[in-house]
């Protein structure tokens, strides 16, 4: 199974301190969800990923190469092999990231490709480019934001939230369990702080999300909390956050259907328009999937 | 294919199970009638530490009548759901779209809870319960909640469910003599998943539609509310031309993002998704 | 021995329940995977996950090391031990045979192709153990198109060589002359989709050592060809070798083959001196199960304006895979002898080429051959009739050859040798209600009814009994066409029948037992009929093409009658008669006009004890014979169907079937009935449901059952079906073979409905098989 996917977005910083990130391997890498670096030589480095889909796992060990780097375009190319972990398949991509100096700003375009063999492309029902092109979004928003981060990007605390997606509408009496006398965990509707992350919304006005060849349009919107606290929480997705995988190299598998949290954003959308006046960065991730199968 | 080593818990109670979840970790996973588990396990694209099977648990199997609400334990097998009078006469949608689960030897391992916990979007049952607003009973060691459906179903093959959480039951809304219903599904062989689904449920009062509530098998991620279609449909002259109908049905694809597969493009499933929705429409306003 | 269908016949011809059925369908028998050998090691195949790659690096050293895992080997380890799996049949001259060695060494040319094996002590180590070989691929270009990959500059299967296989041309009559100034020219293009034969019992393999000697049971449909192929590929004397074809839950021609996994399960036995045993996974199954079909048809015929044929052009790309497996050549060779159908014409060329792609190899399915050109036909037929606007039964009924004529023969060189076309086709019109469908059709296009009636026709014919064996080598096929059979009465009368046709679900044991019970007049319960073991059933050439009545039921039926004089001798002799006075009747040898009479387990009592024999007779009662058909029989018939077609959404429902078949005699009316509607079933699964796709990239998306979509009966209507019976006259029985009719006749019939009903938007074809979405986007462009 191969696939194209493309990108643009802008990011309210130079395109020098973009270009510097970008250039960063050990930052770079974990904007792949699921991505874990092993070991870093110069512009080749190895590591793992693990992708996740409800009960569906897989996971690929394999290389990558910072190439094609060019001073002048801003230009680079990632380009990446992997093996299943477990099974026969392999999977490899090419990511091809250019910053174009705008002002002030800097305009990033991504094209990524990738193939994918073995069992999960040996399955129908478009699975793998449900998945692969959620992956490759996430990769681009999860740029879009490491790109605008200063220089000490560790200090990105997850912050403390609740683990559940869902309204909760009531709270349940405890089953009495063996070893388990009391309630551990109290949970609560617990959208109250979502204002102070930067919310990823999915903007979803009628009959402009048609894929293949429609559009999706994506949003991150910073609250005014967030753009004034940098370094922010990439994304809204309190999972995302909880998990750790906000940045650290961590051997976990970021579940990319559940950091999708749609529920949330449902719920974030109308927030998110009255904050609109006051923006401080907007980002539009301009997504043109083209499956080739 | 040859599923991969895992260990096997059988609980006889929620509690055990429950606690045998939390012990596992999140690489365990549920199984329940494994008409969905099983195959992903054989062809080696899950590969779950731990499998705490609840087909010993019996307080998750049955019906029950609960005032204005049917519970439905999560183990009880499609086949049950199918032939139970309480579901057949408070909540025939649920009953019907059952019927079209599979074959009759899946029915007979499937269970609801399982089918709806998959969140399968091609799924039938998923979009019955969200038409429903159905409320599902989730419990882990630590507690019990209630989830409603409309949060639910997350994504594509997720949920609302936490990795240590069992879905135990789902309750759904009796409706009365007034609601005509109807799930229309689209496949191309009997035992195919649904290409497009619709469930409808309609009430209907002196040849006008009263109120509404359609959802859709196939068209997004998760199952999704026809929203638009509902309110279109309020009011709306159940005799005549059928025009209100019609017209109300075109914008069953409003707010959905189907899939392109190998089964269908996406825009041929948003063609069908408006198609049915009428057919269902009628189908459940009729007789 | 004609005279036997001339009278009275208790069992030939009654619709006798199968008797193998019982444990067939309860599975307690011996299928292949059933069997359980002590100290019996269990082989697991890492296949390739790349449809075209060079194999850098395969290395086992980690599976070896793991908890019962008995031994791993690489295709290099196997090294030239393994052979190359065998092609027997070179079609031309320029044909290109690659190796094929059954565990890829140096490339792998499509996805599921193996690369590597392990043995283990259970199934589940094995399986666990290919997670630890560790196999590096430089991929090299998918080679997936048949046009493109003919087109200079393509990317090869391999490097440096073209893609193309052999090129066969076939040509009769004056064709230009034919084609120029003819009135009507019709010129289309048809795609066979690429088809998985589902059997529903998987690939299995057993193989055990003893010493030198060797035996391997596997569900195969050919235990004899395979223990020739199997001693010529691995060098195993073929004396050492014995091959169990125990019971076999199908085939449909996927078990017709010489397997990458017999030959290693072969190899695993003798190096490891242990038995070991291979099962298949559905999903395993899916890759590397040969497939069948896939062939692109240019076909033009030209015609008079009345509608007659003057003749008839096919231009066929057939595909290969990746490698020629046992017949892969031949099939649509098969089929280039059936373009002509049942029509008249006196000019006919043909051309195939065969292609080379990195897919799994095609070979012979169900019909091998002749579906696809009966498909072709008919649906030009029906084009014709469309361009011509007359009724498609009518010109039909102008072309095809005529009871009369026969032994007609065709353009193509067979001798159609009887037949009835007509009688056929108007039982089949009587029975779906010809007429009132057409008059609801035109109601149905009157009002714009959004869901539209189309009626199907497809007349066929098709060539069984493969097959004489002089015809075969004509073809440059590797073996013969013959078939072989003993008989031998037991001393307590009862009879052992060993066959050289090996079944796999077509009901041998019932069919051969009514031939018996007929011939030697004893009870049909009397008799065993043992099978599939080149041990028990040392001649054979086994079960396809619809041969194993046809020819290996007409060298029981000589058996038969050859125990039978020998027991009329004995009888003579104790009856003190002359053998010319004795008369045969349900058993009993009686001396004519005298009250003395021997029963035939009498006589094999007699020949058991020999205490008082004829001078000179050998006490044995039993006979060998072996047949090699002069002629191929041609079943025919006519199938019609109406469907409606939804112009919604697209959906099309088959609302009824109608099939009138002319397979000759009928030994078991309840078998010809099974293979019918069976066949029916498959081809309405071409014609509507199954295909398998491969992306871009060569992987086949269609791996399991839930992708690979196969019709069950929830999906089908009742189908009505009748029989006319004009006796073959080229056996004894006068039987024409029934395995493949159904599938070849329904794919047409259906497809051609549903295209009927479309006209009225200006669809004219829709590629198979026809989705409710190829329908609904053909109604879109044409709207």
């Amino acid at each position: 199974m191969a696939m194209q996917l493309e990108h643009e977005f802008t990011v309210p910083v130079p395109v020098e301190q973009a270009w510097a990130v970008l250039l960063d391997v050990e930052r770079v890498v974990p904007c792949l969800p699921g991505a874990t670096l092993d070991r870093i030589d110069g512009n080749e480095f190895t590591g793992r990923m693990k992708v996740k889909v409800g009960p569906i796992t897989v996971t690929y060990r394999g290389d990558a190469t910072f190439a094609d780097i060019d001073e002048e375009e801003h230009s680079l190319t990632i380009k990446g092999a992997g093996k299943e972990a477990r099974g026969t398949g392999t999977a490899s991509a090419t990511v091809r990231a250019r910053l174009h100096p705008d002002g002030e700003t800097t305009r990033v375009t991504v094209v990524t490709s990738f193939t994918v063999t073995g069992r999960p492309a040996q399955v129908g029902r478009g699975v793998l480019a449900e998945v692969g092109g959620r992956l490759i979004d996430r990769f681009a928003a999860n740029l879009a934001q490491r790109l605008v981060e200063p220089e000490q990007p560790e200090t990105a605390a997850a912050p403390e939230t609740a683990p559940v997606p869902a309204t909760v509408e009531s709270i349940a009496p405890v089953i009495p369990l063996p070893g388990h006398a009391e309630p551990e965990r109290i949970r609560d509707t617990a959208a109250e702080d979502d204002e102070s992350h930067l919310a990823y919304v999915v903007e979803d006005p009628a009959g402009d999300h048609e894929r293949p060849n429609g559009a999706r349009r994506l949003s991150a919107v910073p609250t005014p909390t967030a753009a004034s606290a940098a370094p922010v929480t990439p994304l809204a997705d309190r999972r995302l956050a909880a998990t750790g995988t906000t940045r650290s190299a961590e051997d976990e598998a970021l579940d990319l259907l559940d950091v999708a949290g749609v529920p949330i954003l449902k719920r974030l959308a109308p927030a998110a328009g009255l904050l609109a006046a006051l923006l401080l960065v907007i980002w539009l991730v301009r997504r043109a999937r083209r499956p080739k199968t | 294919m040859i599923p991969a080593t895992f260990d096997y818990v059988r609980p006889s109670t929620l509690g055990e199970a429950a606690a045998a979840l939390a012990e596992a970790g999140e690489d365990a996973k549920v199984l329940a009638g494994g008409q969905s588990l099983l195959p992903l396990l054989r062809l080696r694209l899950a590969y779950p530490s731990v499998l705490v099977d609840l087909g010993r648990v019996a307080e998750l199997r049955g019906i029950e009548d609960r005032g204005d609400r049917l519970h439905i334990g999560a183990m009880t097998t499609h086949d049950e759901v199918v032939n139970s009078p309480l579901v057949n006469e408070h909540c025939p949608l649920l009953a019907r779209a059952t019927a079209t689960v599979a074959d009759p030897a899946i029915r007979h391992r499937g269970t609801f809870g399982g089918s709806l916990s998959h969140a399968d979007p091609a799924g039938d049952l998923p979009s019955v319960a969200l038409a429903l607003d159905a409320e599902f009973r989730l419990a882990s060691a630590a507690g019990e909640r209630t989830v409603p459906a409309a949060d639910f179903f997350a994504d594509y093959l997720t949920t609302a469910l936490e990795p240590d959480e069992i879905l135990t039951g789902v309750s759904v809304p009796k409706l009365g003599p007034d609601w005509g219903c109807h799930y229309e599904k689209f496949h191309r062989t009997a035992q195919a998943w649904a290409i497009v689904g619709v469930a409808a449920a309609v009430r209907h009062s002196g040849g006008a539609v009263v109120e509404a509530r359609i959802a859709l098998t196939n068209m997004g991620a998760t199952p999704v509310r026809a929203h638009a279609v509902e309110s279109a449909l309020a009011g709306v002259p159940l005799n005549g031309s059928g025009a209100g109908v019609r017209e109300a049905a075109l914008r069953a694809d409003e707010g959905t993002n189907p899939p392109s597969d190998a089964d269908a493009g996406a825009d041929y499933r948003r063609h069908l998704a408006k198609v049915l929705t009428r057919r269902a429409v009628i189908a459940a306003t009729s007789g | 021995m004609t005279e036997l269908i001339e009278r009275p016949a208790p069992e030939i011809g009654k619709a006798r329940r199968r008797r193998e059925d019982a444990r067939l369908v309860t599975g307690r028998t011996r299928w292949t995977d059933n069997i359980q050998l002590p100290g019996m090691l269990h082989v697991a195949f890492l296949r390739s996950p790349m449809a075209h790659a060079r194999i850098l690096r395969v290395d086992v050293s980690a599976a070896r090391e793991l908890p019962g895992v008995v031994a791993a080997f690489t295709g290099a380890d196997l090294g030239p031990e393994q052979g190359s799996l065998p092609c027997a049949w070179p079609v031309s001259e320029d044909v290109v045979i690659p190796a094929h060695p059954p565990v890829a060494v140096e490339e792998v040319r499509y996805v599921g192709e193996a690369v590597a094996c392990v043995v283990a002590t259970d199934r589940y180590r094995a399986a666990d153990a290919l997670e630890a070989i560790e196999v590096d691929y430089e991929p090299l270009d998918p080679v997936l198109d048949m046009e493109a990959a003919l087109a200079p500059g393509s990317p090869g299967v391999r490097a440096g060589q073209s893609n193309k296989a052999f090129t066969w041309v076939f040509s009769q009559g004056e064709v230009d002359a034919a084609f120029a100034g003819a009135p009507v020219l019709i010129e289309r293009t048809y795609v066979q989709q690429r088809l998985i034969p589902s059997a529903m019992e998987p690939r299995a393999v057993v193989c055990d050592r003893l010493g030198e000697d060797y035996t391997l049971h596997s569900a195969t449909q050919i235990p004899h060809i395979l223990r020739v192929m199997l001693a010529l590929t691995t060098g195993i004397p073929e004396h050492r070798l014995r091959v169990i074809a125990p019971d076999v839950g199908g085939g449909f021609g996927s078990k017709l083959q010489v397997t990458a996994e017999e030959v290693v399960c072969l190899l695993l036995a003798k190096r490891l001196n242990r038995p070991v045993k291979w099962t298949e996974s559905r999903s395993e199954g899916n890759l590397t199960v040969h497939h069948g079909r896939d062939q692109l048809q240019r076909i033009s015929l030209a015609a008079e304006s009345d509608g007659r044929i003057r003749g008839l052009k096919v231009d066929l790309l057939a595909d290969m895979g990746a490698y020629l497996m046992l017949v892969t050549p031949g099939v649509p060779l098969l089929g280039a002898f059936m373009f002509p159908g049942i029509y008249k014409m006196a000019a006919y060329d043909f051309r195939c080429t065969g292609v080379f792609t990195t897919k799994m190899p095609t070979d012979a399915y169900r019909g091998a051959g002749r579906p696809e050109a009966t498909f072709a036909i008919e649906r030009v037929m029906d084009e014709l009739a469309h361009e011509l606007g007359i009724d498609p039964l009518e010109v039909r009924r102008r072309n095809w050859i005529e009871r009369e004529e026969f032994p007609y023969t065709s353009v193509a060189g067979l001798v159609y040798d009887s037949g009835d076309y007509g009688a056929a086709t108007d039982r089949a019109t009587e029975l779906l209600g010809y007429a009132a469908l057409r008059a609801e059709q035109a109601e149905r296009r009157a009002r714009r009814d959004p869901v539209q009636l189309g009626i199907g026709i497809s007349t066929y014919t098709e060539m069984c009994g493969l097959a004489p064996s002089r015809v075969l080598g004509s073809l440059a096929y590797g073996a013969g066409g013959w078939e072989h059979a003993s008989v031998r009465m037991l001393p307590t009368g009862k009879v052992e029948v060993v066959t050289g046709s090996s079944p796999h679900g077509q009901g041998h044991e019932t069919a051969w037992s009514q031939i018996v019970a007929d011939t030697l007049g004893v009870p049909f319960e009397d008799v065993t009929v043992l099978h599939g073991d080149t041990a028990i059933s040392p001649r054979g050439l086994d079960t396809y093409g619809s041969r194993s009545l046809t020819v290996g039921g007409i060298a029981l039926l000589q058996a038969c009658g050859r125990v039978r004089e020998k027991a009329k001798s004995v009888a003579a002799h104790l009856l003190e008669a002359d053998p010319g006075d004795v008369d045969f009747e349900n058993g009993l040898f009686r001396v004519r006009g005298t009250d003395a009479v021997r029963s035939i387990q009498e006589i094999a009592l007699a020949v058991f004890t020999a205490h008082n024999l004829p001078d000179g007779f050998e006490p044995r009662l039993d006979a060998d014979a072996t047949f090699d058909p002069e002629n191929f029989s041609f079943p025919h018939g006519t199938h019609l169907c109406a469907v409606e077609v939804d112009t919604e959404t697209g959906m099309s429902r088959i609302r009824s079937y109608v099939a009138v078949d002319d397979v000759g005699n009928v030994v078991n009316p309840l078998i010809v009935e099974g293979q019918v509607h069976g066949g029916i079933a498959q081809g309405i699964g071409q014609a509507l449901f199954e295909e398998a796709r491969y992306d871009e990239e060569g992987n086949l998306l269609t791996s399991t059952l839930a992708d690979y979509l196969i019709p069950s009966a929830a999906d089908l209507p009742d189908f009505v079906t009748e029989r006319t019976q004009t006796p073959a006259t080229s056996n004894p029985l006068g039987v024409k073979g029934v395995g493949e009719a159904g599938t070849i006749a329904s794919t047409p019939a259906v497809v051609n409905a549903i295209v009927d009903a479309l006209r009225p938007y200006g669809v004219h074809d829709v590629r198979m098989p026809c989705t409710p979405e190829r329908v609904w986007r053909a109604l879109e462009e044409s709207r």
